[in-house]
C-alpha cells in the first residue's frame, strides 16, 4: 500500500479546509455624482445672486422651496464597504464569522435664496475626504 | 509529469475557474446636445423654443405664492376693502439629464472587489414669469466616469 507523505497530507487538509470553510474578503465602493467644485467662500450673503451660484457650482443636484425662498442643494455621495466572511457553503450554508464595516459619507453644499434670488445663507460640509481607504 | 508537478496546476486551474470579473454599464435617457445648449440665450429664448429643441424635460417645477396685504382677521372675516395681492414666483425650471453608471467587479476566491459609479449630465433652465430663460446651467460629468473601476480612476 502506498503511503501518503506528510507534505501531501498537509496539502489535502488545506484544500479540504478551504473547500469546507469558504471565506473571503469583500470590498465595495459606490460613488454618486462628482466632488463639489468651487469655493463657497466666494458667495457673499445679500449680494451674490442665483446666476452667480449657477456659474460657480453648475446645476444643483436638488432645488427645494422654502416659505421664504428657494434652496439649491449640491451633493456628492460615497459609500465604502468592507467585509470579512467565513462560511461553510456545502452542508449548512451557514456563515460562521462575518465582520463588516461601512462608511456612508457625503459632501453637501446648501445655498439659500430670498424671493429675489439673492443668497441669504450658505452651508458646506465635506465628509468624503475623511473616509478611510480600507 | 509527476504527481507533485500536477498539483499546483490543478490548484491554479481551480482558482481560475472560480474567479471572475464583472463589468456593467447603465445608460438612462440620451446625451444632451451641447450645440443646442450653446444656443440658449438669457432673456431671449422662450420656454416654447426650449421644448421644441430639447423635448419634454425630466423634471419640471414651479412654485407660486400669493402674498396678501392687510391683517389676517380682515382677510378671514371678509370685511373691509379687498387686500392687495402680490404674486411671488419661486424657482420655475426645467431639468434635462443624462445618467450613466459603470459597475466593475473582481471576484476571486478569497478576495472580492466591487465598484459602482454613477454620474450625470445636467441642464437646468430657469424661466421668469414671462416664460423667457432667466438662467441656465449645464455640467457634463459623465465623461469623468472611470471605464474599468479604480484602474482607470483619475
Amino acid at each position: 500500500m502506498r503511503r501518503i507523505n506528510t507534505r501531501s497530507f498537509r496539502a489535502l487538509v488545506v484544500i479540504a479546509g478551504v473547500a469546507f470553510l469558504n471565506g473571503g474578503c469583500v470590498i465595495g465602493r459606490w460613488y454618486s455624482g462628482v466632488p463639489l467644485h468651487g469655493d463657497p467662500a466666494v458667495l457673499v450673503k445679500g449680494e451674490s445672486t442665483k446666476a452667480d451660484v449657477l456659474q460657480v457650482f453648475g446645476p444643483p443636484t436638488q432645488i427645494t422651496h422654502q416659505t421664504d425662498g428657494d434652496a439649491f442643494v449640491y451633493a456628492y455621495d460615497r459609500w465604502n464597504y468592507s467585509a470579512i466572511i467565513l462560511a461553510e457553503p456545502i452542508f449548512t450554508g451557514q456563515r460562521i464569522f462575518t465582520y463588516t464595516r461601512e462608511f456612508d459619507n457625503r459632501d453637501r453644499l446648501v445655498v439659500l435664496f430670498d424671493f429675489y434670488g439673492v443668497v441669504r445663507g450658505v452651508a458646506a460640509q465635506h465628509e468624503t475626504q475623511q473616509m478611510p481607504h480600507l | 509529469m509527476r504527481c507533485g508537478q500536477i498539483r499546483p496546476l490543478v490548484c491554479g486551474l481551480w482558482l481560475v475557474l472560480l474567479s471572475g470579473c464583472v463589468i456593467g454599464r447603465i445608460y438612462r435617457d440620451h446625451p444632451l446636445d451641447e450645440q443646442k445648449i450653446a444656443t440658449i440665450q438669457r432673456g431671449v429664448t422662450t420656454k416654447a423654443q426650449i421644448l421644441e429643441q430639447f423635448g419634454p424635460p425630466q423634471e419640471i417645477d414651479t412654485r407660486e405664492l400669493v402674498a396678501i396685504g392687510g391683517g389676517v382677521d380682515e382677510v378671514l372675516s371678509g370685511r373691509g376693502s379687498k387686500p392687495e395681492a402680490e404674486n411671488l414666483l419661486g424657482a420655475r425650471y426645467f431639468r434635462y439629464a443624462y445618467s450613466r453608471a459603470n459597475a466593475f467587479g473582481i471576484i476571486l476566491v478569497l478576495f472580492n472587489y466591487a465598484e459602482f459609479d454613477q454620474k450625470n449630465d445636467s441642464l437646468v433652465i430657469f424661466f421668469d414669469d414671462k416664460d423667457v430663460v432667466q438662467d441656465v446651467a449645464y455640467e457634463r460629468d459623465t465623461d469623468k466616469l472611470p471605464r474599468f473601476g479604480f484602474w482607470s480612476r483619475k
